[in-house]
C-alpha cells in the first residue's frame, strides 16, 4: 500500500460502497455477483418441468407430492468478476498540471478501482493503451495484485495519440468471459469509432463504465490572452485567442460530451464524468452510490 | 478645414498604436500543450471569419477614436487656420476702406462713422492678450497703428481719427498689406477685419489679384468682411464732373462762361439742385443756379459766368449742394487766366503790296476773330514776320508759333528766305519750355530739308519726318474726315456737328506725306483725310508741344481755310490747346503726385493741404533720370488746393494745384451683395453687417467655427461603440 496512487480517503469510501456488476458476470469462483450460469448451486431461483435427461437428483419432491408433476429446481449461481481497467494512456492525457492532470487523475481512478474490485475478492485486470495496447497485466484477485496495478500505472507514460475504438473491438473479441470493463479516457477520439467498440463491448456482454476524464480547462475554456496552442498528439500549432473563441469552442466540445453521453446511455454503458479538479472521493463516491442504488432497484 | 493648433495632428500617429498592438499582440503569445486540439480547430474553423471582421472593426474604432482625438486637439475649424475660441487670445488686422463712397450718409451716420463703431465694438470684445494691426484703404494703403499692436487703446484713438479720402475703392492694396501684417502676427489665431461698402470696384479693378489675395487670407486667417451701410437704400448724389470754359482761353476783362459738368449716380431723379461757382474762394464772384431736374444716372450741364479781373492761376470752384455723398459736391480747377495771348507767325510767302495774298491771311484772321475795330482790345496779338525777319528774341515774347510755309533754310529755295540756324535753336528751346508750335506745309517745305533741320535729322520737333508731297487728281481732292479726329484730344469736338459736316466739305489738292511710326509715344495722328493718311499730327516735347499741319495754312493747297466753320475752331482749339497747356499739369485727381520745378532751390519747401496744414516737403532734389530740381507731394488723397510754398514764407508763393476726387469711385455707388462677392471671391468669407450687433456674431462665428466640441463629442460616441461592440463580440481587451 505503499503506492501514492491508493488514497486512503478515496479507498475507504470506495470499499464501504463496493463495486456492484451492473450486469451479470461470469467468475471462476464464488462471490458477490451474479452468474450467467443457472444451476443447481444454493440459490432458488425457478422450477421448470423435468424433461428427460435431467439428473433426476434435482427433482424437488416436495413439489411432486403437492402437484404430482415432476419439476427441477433451479439456483442462481453467485460468482465473481473480472474488473477490466483499459487506461488511456495517449498523450492527450498529459494535459493538466499537478492533481489536476488527467493521466494522473486516470491512474488514481484505475488504482481506486483496481483496489476496491480486489478488495471484493473480483479480480482486477489492467490494459494501458493510446493507439495500441501498450501495458497489460492480468487479472487476478490477489491483494498483491493491486500493487502490481499500481507500479505499471506508476511507469506508465503517456505516448502516442489515441485511437481506441479499433481497440475495444478487439479487446472484446478477445476476452470471452463477461466482466465489467472499466474504460478511463479523455475520450477524445473519434465519437462513432469509440460508441461502436462500446456497443461491441456490451454486445459481448460486458458491463462497460466509461470514465470521461477531463480538464476543466477543456470544458469550460476559461483561457485569455493569446495563446499557441501545440497538439499533445501531433505536430500541429495554433495561435489564437481563446476568449474570442470560447463560445463557439464551448458549443462544440459540449455537443461532443452530450453526443458521447446519448451514445452510451444508448448503449447501456455508464458514462461518467470526471472533471480532473474534482476530488476523486467525490466523482468516485458519486458514481458508485449511483450504482449501488440502481443495483437495489 | 483648417486647425487652430496643426501641430498636435502629429497625434494623429498615434493610430499606429493599435495597429502595432494588432500586430505585435498576434507576434508575442505564450505556449500551451493542448490537448482537445480538433475542438479547437472546428471553433477556430467556425468563427474565424467572423473573428476577422469583429477584430477589424473593433481596431477600425479604436483606431477612429484616436484619430478623433488628435483632430480634437488640433482644434478643427470650418473654414480659416486663424480663428479662436471666445477666449483665445487674436491677432486682429482692420483694414478700413476710406474712400469717397465711405462718406456716404446712410441714415443718420457716414458709413465710415459705422465702420468706426463697429471697429470699436470688435476691439472692446477681443479676448485678453489680442494684438491689432490697423490699416487705412483706398487705391492705396497706409498704416495708422497702433506701434505696439498690443495698445489697444492707442488702436482705438486710431480708429476714431480716421479720416475719408477722394480716392476712389481698390481692396488689392489693403488686403496685400494685410497679409503681410499676418507675418507679423505671432499668434496662431488671426482674423482680417476689412470695413467697407462692398462697391463693386473695390473688387473689380484687379479682380484675379483680389481673388487670391483673399484666398491666401482665407488660408492663414478668418476674413470678415464689414457691411458697412445698408445695400437697400437709395444713395442721392450728385458729382461735379468736370468745369470747363466754352469760349477757349480764359482771359481777363470781360465775364466769362464756365460750364460746369454734372452727373446724377444715384438711383433717384432729383430736383433742384443748386450750383455755385467760385474763384479763388472770393464770394464776391459767387454765383449760383439751379437745375430743375437730373435724371438717375444722367450728366448735365450747368453755364455759369465768372468775371476774372487779374492775370495767372486762378481757382475755379464749382460747388452742388450737399448730397448724401460730399466726396464729390465739389471740385476745383486751376484755370490759367491771361491778360493777352501772344503769337508769333512766321511767314514763308509774304506779300507787302497785298496782305490778302501773303499765307498768313486766312491764319491771321483765324487768330483774331473779330472785326478790325476789336482788333486792338482782343485778348490775341499776333504778331506776323516774314522768315528773315524771324529773329530769335521773338521767341522769348510769344506763347505760341506758327510756322507757315516757311522754307527751313535760306537753300530750300533760292530767292525764298527760311529759318536761320538760331531761330530754330531757340525754338527747340521754346517748345521744351512749354511754349507751343504749329507748323503748316506748303510749297516752300521740302520734306528732305524738313526732316534735316526740324525733323528727326535736326531739332527732332516734327512729329513724323515728312514725306513727298502727295497731288489728288482734280476730280477726287483729299477730304478730311472728321469722324478720325482722335478721341479725347483737343479736336475731338470736330467730330460733332456743325464741325463735322463743314471739314468733311473741305478739299484738299495736295499735301505732304507724314512717315508714321507707331513706335514714337509722343507723336500721335490728331486727324485723317478720307483715305486715313494723316493730315493733322501732334508730338509732346518737354513741357511743350509741335502741332504738324499735313497741308497749307493758306489757299494754295486746300480751300479748307474758305470753310470759317471748320478752319476758325481747329486754329481756336489749337491755340486754345496750346496756350493751356503750362497749366494743364495743375490739375490733377487725388493720388496723382504733385510736382513742382521751382526757379530757386536754396530752401527747403513745403506745401498747404486744403485743410490749411503745412507739411514740411524738404530740400528739392533731382529725381533719377531727371535734370533739374523738383518738389514731390505724393500724399493727395485728398481734393482740394494744395499750394507750394518755400518753408517759412507766411503767403505761399509756389504754383497752386487743383486736386479733384476721384470720380470712379462715386459713378458707381451700388454694393456688391453677399451672393456677388462669393461669386468673386470663388469661397464664402465671413459677412459681417456694421451697425447690427456685429460683435456679437463674431463671438458666435467663432465658437461656430471651431469643431472641437463637436469633435470630442465624436471620440465620446465612437469610444461608446467601440466598448459596445467589444461587449457584443464578449472580447473586453
Amino acid at each position: 500500500m505503499a503506492s501514492t496512487l491508493l488514497q486512503p480517503d478515496v479507498l475507504s469510501k470506495a470499499e464501504a460502497l463496493g463495486l456492484q456488476a451492473r450486469h451479470v458476470v461470469e467468475g471462476l469462483r464464488v462471490g458477490d455477483h451474479k452468474s450467467p450460469f443457472r444451476g443447481f448451486s444454493v440459490e432458488f431461483v425457478q422450477h421448470r418441468e423435468y424433461v428427460p435427461g435431467d439428473d433426476i437428483k434435482h427433482i424437488d419432491w416436495k413439489s411432486y407430492g403437492r402437484s404430482e408433476r415432476y419439476t427441477i429446481k433451479q439456483y442462481e449461481q453467485e460468482t465473481n468478476f473480472i474488473g477490466h481497467l483499459l487506461v488511456d494512456g495517449s498523450n492527450s492525457m498529459r494535459y493538466g498540471d499537478g492533481s489536476a492532470n488527467k493521466m494522473q487523475y486516470a491512474k488514481l481512478l484505475a488504482a481506486s478501482l483496481a483496489y476496491t474490485v480486489v478488495k471484493q475478492r473480483d479480480s482486477a485486470a489492467l490494459r494501458m493503451f493510446d493507439s495500441a495496447w501498450r501495458a497489460e497485466l492480468p487479472a487476478s484477485s490477489q491483494m498483491g495484485h493491486v500493487t502490481a496495478v499500481c507500479k505499471m500505472l506508476e511507469e506508465a507514460a503517456p505516448a502516442e495519440k489515441t485511437g481506441m475504438g479499433q481497440l475495444l473491438e478487439e479487446f472484446a473479441d478477445r476476452v470471452a468471459r463477461r466482466g465489467v470493463v472499466f474504460l478511463i479516457s479523455d475520450c477524445f477520439d473519434d465519437l462513432d469509432e469509440l460508441l461502436r467498440g462500446l456497443r461491441h463491448l456490451r454486445f459481448r456482454g460486458h458491463d462497460v463504465v466509461v470514465f470521461h476524464i477531463l480538464h476543466r480547462d477543456e470544458f469550460e475554456f476559461p483561457l485569455d490572452g493569446n495563446i499557441r496552442f501545440q497538439d499533445l498528439e501531433g505536430t500541429e500549432e495554433v495561435v489564437t485567442r481563446p476568449h474570442l473563441l470560447r463560445p463557439a469552442y464551448l458549443r462544440i466540445i459540449n455537443a461532443f460530451m452530450k453526443d458521447l453521453e446519448r451514445g452510451c446511455d444508448a448503449a447501456r454503458v455508464d458514462y461518467v464524468r470526471m472533471p480532473t479538479d474534482r476530488p476523486l472521493t467525490a466523482g468516485l463516491g458519486e458514481y458508485l452510490v449511483r450504482r449501488l442504488q440502481r443495483a437495489k432497484k | 478645414m483648417n486647425f487652430l493648433a496643426p501641430s498636435l495632428l502629429i497625434g494623429g500617429a498615434a493610430v499606429a498604436v493599435p495597429l502595432v498592438l494588432h500586430f505585435f499582440y498576434k507576434a508575442r503569445f505564450r505556449k500551451l500543450p493542448w490537448a482537445a486540439m480538433r475542438f479547437l480547430k472546428l471553433a477556430i474553423e467556425q468563427t474565424s471569419r467572423r473573428m476577422r471582421f469583429q477584430e477589424y472593426v473593433l481596431l477600425a474604432l479604436r483606431c477612429l477614436v484616436l484619430l478623433l482625438l488628435a483632430l480634437a486637439l488640433a482644434r478643427p475649424t470650418i473654414r480659416a487656420v486663424g480663428t479662436g475660441g471666445r477666449g483665445e487670445a487674436v491677432d486682429a488686422v482692420f483694414v478700413f476702406d476710406v474712400s469717397a463712397s465711405m462718406g456716404a450718409r446712410d441714415g443718420d451716420a457716414t458709413r465710415l462713422d459705422r465702420a468706426k463703431a463697429a471697429a470699436l465694438s470688435v476691439i472692446d470684445n477681443l479676448p485678453p492678450n489680442s494684438t491689432i494691426q490697423v490699416y487705412t484703404c483706398a487705391d492705396r494703403t497706409s498704416f495708422l497703428g497702433p506701434v505696439s499692436p498690443r495698445n489697444l487703446d492707442q488702436a482705438r484713438h486710431a480708429i476714431k481719427n480716421l479720416e475719408l479720402t477722394s480716392l476712389s475703392t481698390d481692396l488689392l492694396p489693403g488686403l496685400a498689406e494685410a497679409h503681410a501684417a499676418l507675418d507679423r502676427a505671432a499668434g496662431t489665431q488671426k482674423e482680417v477685419y476689412v470695413f467697407s461698402d462692398l462697391q463693386a470696384q473695390g473688387f473689380d479693378r484687379q479682380p484675379a489679384a483680389v481673388k487670391a489675395k483673399c484666398e491666401e487670407i482665407k488660408s492663414r486667417a478668418t476674413l470678415l468682411l464689414v457691411r458697412c451701410g445698408n445695400p437697400d437704400r437709395a444713395i442721392n448724389n450728385v458729382a461735379v464732373v468736370d468745369v470747363t470754359t466754352p469760349t477757349g482761353i480764359p482771359h481777363t476783362g470781360s465775364r466769362l462762361p464756365f460750364t460746369v459738368h454734372l452727373k446724377n449716380t444715384g438711383k433717384t431723379d432729383l430736383h433742384g439742385v443748386a450750383v455755385t461757382l467760385e474763384v479763388d474762394g472770393k464770394p464776391l464772384d459767387k454765383e449760383t443756379q439751379q437745375v430743375d431736374e437730373i435724371l438717375a444716372g444722367q450728366p448735365t450741364t450747368v453755364t455759369l459766368t465768372a468775371k476774372l479781373d487779374e492775370a495767372g492761376p486762378r481757382v475755379v470752384t464749382a460747388r452742388v449742394q450737399v448730397d448724401d455723398v460730399p466726396g464729390d459736391d465739389r471740385l476745383d480747377r486751376v484755370v490759367p487766366v491771361r491778360d493777352r495771348v501772344r503769337v508769333l507767325v512766321v511767314d514763308g510767302t509774304p506779300d507787302v503790296r497785298d496782305p490778302r495774298d501773303s499765307g498768313t491771311h486766312f491764319l491771321r484772321n483765324a487768330l483774331i476773330p473779330v472785326p478790325p475795330a476789336q482788333v486792338d482790345g482782343y485778348f490775341v496779338r499776333v504778331n506776323v514776320v516774314p522768315a528773315d525777319e524771324a529773329g530769335a528774341g521773338l521767341l522769348g515774347s510769344c506763347d505760341v508759333c506758327f510756322l507757315a510755309n516757311v522754307p527751313s533754310g535760306n537753300a530750300d529755295r533760292p530767292g525764298t528766305p527760311g529759318l536761320s540756324k538760331d531761330f530754330v535753336d531757340r525754338l527747340k528751346r521754346f517748345v521744351k519750355d512749354g511754349g507751343g508750335l504749329v507748323i503748316g506745309c506748303g510749297d516752300n517745305v521740302i520734306p528732305q530739308r524738313y526732316n534735316a533741320v526740324l525733323g528727326s535729322g535736326g531739332a527732332g520737333l516734327l512729329p513724323y519726318d515728312l514725306d513727298e508731297p502727295r497731288t489728288a487728281p482734280t476730280d477726287r481732292p483729299f477730304t478730311p474726315a472728321p469722324d478720325s479726329a482722335a478721341p479725347l484730344s483737343f479736336l475731338e469736338k470736330l467730330r460733332e456737328e456743325p464741325f463735322a459736316s463743314v471739314t468733311a466739305d473741305s478739299e484738299v489738292g495736295c499735301t505732304l506725306g507724314m512717315k508714321v511710326d507707331p513706335a514714337a509715344k509722343s507723336s500721335r495722328v490728331l486727324m485723317r483725310y478720307a483715305d486715313q493718311t494723316p493730315m493733322i499730327a501732334r508730338r509732346t516735347i518737354g513741357e511743350g508741344e509741335v502741332v504738324l499741319i499735313g497741308t497749307s495754312l493758306d489757299a494754295r493747297w486746300t480751300n479748307w481755310p474758305a470753310h470759317a466753320g471748320s478752319y476758325l475752331p481747329t486754329i481756336a482749339m489749337t491755340l486754345s490747346h496750346l496756350t493751356n497747356r503750362a497749366m494743364r499739369g495743375l490739375n490733377k485727381i487725388a493720388g496723382e503726385p504733385l510736382v513742382w520745378t521751382p526757379s530757386e532751390a536754396k530752401k527747403p519747401f513745403e506745401v498747404v493741404t486744403p485743410a490749411g496744414k503745412r507739411v514740411s516737403l524738404g530740400r528739392a532734389v533731382v529725381p533719377a533720370g531727371g535734370t533739374q530740381q523738383t518738389v514731390t507731394l505724393t500724399d493727395t488723397a485728398k481734393a482740394g488746393i494744395y499750394r507750394f510754398a518755400v518753408e517759412g514764407d507766411k503767403t505761399p508763393s509756389g504754383p497752386v494745384f487743383a486736386v479733384a476726387p476721384d470720380l470712379k469711385e462715386t459713378d458707381d455707388l451700388s454694393s456688391l451683395t453677399d451672393s456677388e462677392i462669393e461669386q468673386r471671391l470663388g469661397f464664402q468669407p465671413v459677412f459681417l453687417k456694421a451697425g447690427t450687433g456685429a460683435e456679437g456674431e463674431i463671438a458666435t462665428e467663432r465658437d461656430r467655427r471651431e469643431w472641437t466640441v463637436w469633435v470630442l463629442l465624436g471620440v465620446f460616441v465612437v469610444a461608446c461603440g467601440e466598448s459596445i461592440w467589444a461587449w457584443i463580440c464578449g472580447k473586453a481587451w
